[in-house]
C-alpha cells in the first residue's frame, strides 16, 4: 500500500492535480462553501435586524410551499423563462444565419447586435425604462406610424413581455456569436452536395446544419435557461416586481425577503429552491443530449 | 505523522488568533485606538465638510478617538446596505436613520437608548427639543435617535405657468384665505389645459410606488392608512375614499396630474405645482422659471402639515457605544446643531427662527420661511410609519396598483388593500 502511494505522488497524476488545485480551492471556497452555508441558513429563522438566529428545521420550506406569493413568483419565473428562452434562441439563430455571409456590411451588423452584451446592465435598463414610459420613445414612434401604444410597464401582461424583451435584446448578441462560430464548422461541401441532390433551404437546415450545430445549441439552451433564472437588475429597475406582483420572479422574491424584509433564513430557502430548479433543468437537458446531439467528440 | 503535527499546529495558531481578536472594554482603551464609523446617505461636499469639521472638533475633546469616518451609502439602497452590514456582523457605530425605519429599528433593538447618557451631559438641553419632532424617536422615557433634520413638505409652484394661464398665484390665494386642495385642483386643471404637453400638479416622490407620499394629500382630508395606535386598517374609511377619489379625478378627468408610467418633472418646468420637501429648493437655483413656495393646502379636515425626518442614532451592536454616544451628544448639542442648521432644519425650539433657517434656505424669504417652514415643523406629522414597515410598504404598494387604472372600482381596491394590510398591522 505504501508503495502505491509513493508511486502516485511521483507520477504525472501529481502534476495534474496540482494544476487543478487552485481552481478546485476557488470552487470550494467561493461556490461549494457558500452553498453549504446557504442550506444551513435556510434551516434557521434569521432576522437580520435583531440578529436572532434560531433553528427551525424545515419550517422555512413549509412556509415557502404555503406562501401564495412564492407560488406566484414560481409561476412568473416559469412564464419568464418560457417566454425568454425560445425567443432568445430563435432570434440568435436567425441573426447568426443571416449574418453568416461574407458581405461587407455583416461585420458592422455583428458588432451592432453584440454591443448590448457589453453595455452596463443598469444603464441598459434605465434607458429602456424611458423608452417604454407611457410618454416615451416607443409610444412616440408608434404614434408616428399610426398605431397606438399602451402603458407597457404598468399592465401585467405587457410588463412581463417588456422585461422579457429587454433581457433578450441584451443577451441575444452573445448567443448569436456562439451560433456564428458553430455555423462555421458546417462543411460547405455537404451543403453543396445536398443542394445538387435537390434539397430545399429548409431541408438543408434541418438535416445538415442543425445536427452540426446541435452541441452548441444544447450549450446555449442550458446557459440561457440558467441565465433566465438569475435575471434581477432589469426587473428591479423597470418594474420593481410590479405592477402588483406581475413580474416578481423567484430571484426578485428572494431579494425582497432578504434585503427588504431582513428575513435571511427564509430568503436562503428561496435561494435553495432556485438552485434545485436550475439543477433539475440542467440535468434534464444533459440527459437529452444523448438523443439530440450528434457528432459529439 | 508529520502531516498531523502540521495540521494540529495550524489549528492551535488559528484558535489563538481567533481568541485574541475579541475586543476588550473601551473604558480601558488606549488613546487614539477607537475608530468610529458613521453611515450617512449624503455625498454632498458641503455636508461632508461640515460633518468632518465637527468630528475634528470632537477628536480634540476625547483622547480615545482615533478617526471618525463618514461612510456614504447611496440613498435608495441605504436601508438595504445597512441591514446587510448589521446581519453580516459589521455594524457601524453611528448612522443616519430614515423615519420609516424608526419603528422597526427601535422595536427590534437595533438602536441604543441615548437618554441615560444625554441626561448626564451638562448644558445639552433635552427640553429644548420639540416634542412633535421627537415623537417618532422616543418610547416613554427612552430616546433612540436625534432627529437632526426635520424637513417639512411644501408646495412649490411655477409662477410663469400661473401668469400665462391668467391665474392668481398660490401666494395670493393663501393671503386671501382660500388656499385649499379644491383651489389647487382648479389651478392645476387650468394650467394643464392652457399648456399642451405640460401638467398641473405632481406629487414628486410618489411615482405610483412610494404611496406614503400621498399623505401630503390625504392628511388634508383627515385620512390615514391605519388608526392612531396602528392596529386597525382605515383605508376603506370615507376620508381615504374621498382623498383618493379626488386624486384620481385629477389624473383621469382633469388630466392635470400625470398617470403611471408618464415621465414628468416640476424642476425642469414641465409641471405647474408640486409637493415635495423644502430642501428641494436647491434644485431651483438654476431654474429657468420664476417660482414660489407655500405650505401644503388645507383640506376638508382642515390644515395638516407633513414633515420628513432623519435622525442620528447609535447602534446597539456597535463595539464602541460609549465613545459613539459621546460623539453624538457633541454633534447634536445646541452649538453644533446651529452649524448643522445651515443644511438641516433643527428640532430645537431655540433654533426655529427665521434668522437661523435663512442660512439653510437662502432662496426663501423670511415670510416664506415662517409660513412654509417654521409653522410646518412645529405642527407637522411624519408620513405613515409602523413596525414591520418594509412588508407593509410592499403589500400596500401591490394592493393599490389596480387603483391607478382608470376603470378601477376604488372601493373594492381599498377593501382588498385592507385585507392585505390588516394581518401585517397586528403582527
Amino acid at each position: 500500500m505504501l508503495a502505491r502511494r509513493r508511486h502516485f505522488w511521483r507520477s504525472d497524476a501529481r502534476l495534474g492535480y496540482l494544476f487543478v488545485a487552485p481552481q478546485l480551492l476557488g470552487f470550494v471556497a467561493f461556490v461549494l462553501g457558500p452553498l453549504v452555508a446557504l442550506v444551513w441558513f435556510s434551516l434557521h429563522d434569521w432576522n437580520a435586524l435583531s440578529g436572532a438566529f434560531q433553528f427551525v428545521g424545515m419550517g422555512n420550506y413549509d412556509k415557502l410551499f404555503a406562501d401564495p406569493l412564492a407560488r406566484q413568483a414560481l409561476w412568473n419565473t416559469f412564464l419568464f423563462s418560457a417566454g425568454l428562452v425560445p425567443f432568445n434562441i430563435a432570434l440568435a439563430l436567425g441573426l447568426a444565419i443571416a449574418l453568416n455571409q461574407k458581405l461587407p456590411a455583416t461585420t458592422a451588423f455583428r458588432t451592432a447586435f453584440f454591443s448590448p452584451v457589453v453595455i452596463s446592465l443598469v444603464a441598459w435598463s434605465i434607458v429602456w425604462e424611458f423608452i417604454l414610459a407611457q410618454n416615451g420613445a416607443l409610444n412616440g414612434f408608434l404614434r408616428v406610424i399610426g398605431l397606438s401604444g399602451t402603458n407597457w410597464l404598468y399592465s401585467p401582461l405587457t410588463a412581463m413581455a417588456s422585461v422579457i424583451t429587454v433581457q433578450v435584446f441584451k443577451n441575444v448578441g452573445m448567443n448569436m456569436l456562439l451560433f456564428l462560430a458553430a455555423l462555421q464548422t458546417v462543411p460547405a461541401e455537404q451543403i453543396e452536395a445536398a443542394r445538387l441532390d435537390g434539397a430545399g433551404v429548409w431541408a438543408v437546415f434541418r438535416h445538415i446544419t442543425l445536427p452540426y450545430i446541435s452541441p452548441v445549441l444544447l450549450l446555449v439552451t442550458v446557459l440561457t435557461v440558467i441565465g433566465s433564472l438569475q435575471v434581477f437588475s432589469q426587473i428591479m429597475i423597470l418594474t420593481a416586481g410590479g405592477p402588483g406582483y406581475a413580474t416578481t420572479v423567484l430571484e426578485y422574491f428572494f431579494w425582497k425577503e432578504a434585503f427588504q424584509f431582513g428575513q435571511f433564513g427564509y430568503a436562503s430557502a428561496v435561494a435553495v429552491v432556485i438552485f434545485v430548479i436550475a439543477l433539475v433543468l440542467t440535468a434534464l437537458q444533459w440527459q437529452l443530449r444523448r438523443r439530440v446531439v450528434f457528432y459529439e467528440e | 505523522m508529520r502531516h498531523r503535527l502540521l495540521a494540529l499546529g495550524l489549528v492551535v495558531m488559528l484558535a489563538t488568533l481567533a481568541g485574541c481578536s475579541s475586543s476588550g472594554s473601551t473604558a480601558s482603551a488606549a488613546p487614539g485606538s477607537v475608530n468610529l464609523r458613521v453611515t450617512v446617505w449624503t455625498g454632498n461636499a458641503g455636508h461632508l465638510a461640515l460633518l468632518n469639521s465637527i468630528a475634528d472638533a470632537y477628536k480634540k475633546t476625547d483622547p480615545r478617538v482615533g478617526t471618525i469616518t463618514f461612510d456614504t451609502l447611496p440613498f435608495d439602497q441605504y436601508s438595504t446596505i445597512l441591514t446587510t452590514q448589521l446581519a453580516g456582523g459589521n455594524p457601524p457605530d453611528l448612522g443616519w436613520i430614515l423615519e420609516q425605519n424608526a419603528p422597526d429599528y427601535i422595536g427590534q433593538g437595533v438602536l441604543a437608548d441615548l437618554q441615560p447618557y444625554l441626561s448626564t451631559v451638562q448644558g445639552y438641553g433635552l427640553d429644548d427639543l420639540t416634542s412633535s419632532a421627537m415623537s417618532l424617536w422616543t418610547r416613554g422615557n427612552s430616546i433612540y435617535g436625534y432627529p437632526f433634520s426635520t424637513s417639512p413638505y411644501a408646495v412649490f409652484y411655477n409662477a410663469d405657468l400661473f401668469t400665462s394661464a391668467g391665474l392668481q398665484t398660490p401666494d395670493q390665494q393663501l393671503a386671501a384665505g382660500h388656499w385649499n386642495w379644491t383651489t389647487l385642483a382648479a389651478d392645476a386643471k387650468a394650467i394643464a389645459a392652457a399648456n399642451a404637453g405640460k401638467y398641473g400638479y405632481i406629487i414628486q416622490d410618489f411615482d405610483y410606488s412610494y404611496w406614503p407620499a400621498l399623505a401630503e394629500l390625504w392628511r388634508g382630508f383627515g385620512a390615514d392608512p391605519w388608526n392612531a395606535d396602528g392596529t386597525q386598517c382605515t383605508m376603506t374609511a370615507q376620508p381615504m375614499v374621498d382623498a383618493l377619489t379626488f386624486y384620481r379625478n385629477m389624473v383621469y378627468q382633469d388630466k392635470s396630474v400625470p398617470g403611471p408610467g408618464v415621465v414628468a418633472d416640476f424642476f425642469s418646468g414641465q409641471v405647474g405645482l408640486t409637493s415635495v420637501q423644502i430642501s428641494s429648493a436647491q434644485l431651483l437655483k438654476t431654474a429657468s422659471f420664476k417660482w414660489g413656495i407655500v405650505p401644503l393646502p388645507a383640506g376638508p379636515a382642515g390644515d395638516s402639515q407633513v414633515i420628513g425626518q432623519a435622525a442620528l442614532a447609535v447602534f446597539s451592536a456597535g463595539k464602541h457605544k460609549d465613545v459613539a454616544e459621546g460623539f453624538l451628544a457633541f454633534m447634536t448639542n445646541a452649538a453644533n446643531t446651529k452649524q448643522l442648521a445651515e443644511y438641516f432644519p433643527p428640532p430645537r425650539k431655540s433654533l426655529l427662527t427665521s434668522s437661523v433657517l435663512a442660512a439653510a434656505n437662502p432662496l426663501l424669504s423670511a415670510q416664506q420661511l415662517q409660513s412654509a417652514v417654521i409653522n410646518s415643523i412645529e405642527s407637522g406629522k411624519v408620513q405613515p410609519s409602523h413596525q414591520n414597515f418594509a412588508q407593509i410598504n410592499d403589500a400596500v404598494q401591490a394592493a393599490l396598483a389596480p387603483a391607478w387604472d382608470p376603470t378601477a372600482n376604488l372601493q373594492s381596491v381599498l377593501q382588498a388593500t385592507c385585507q392585505a394590510l390588516q394581518p401585517l398591522l397586528s403582527h
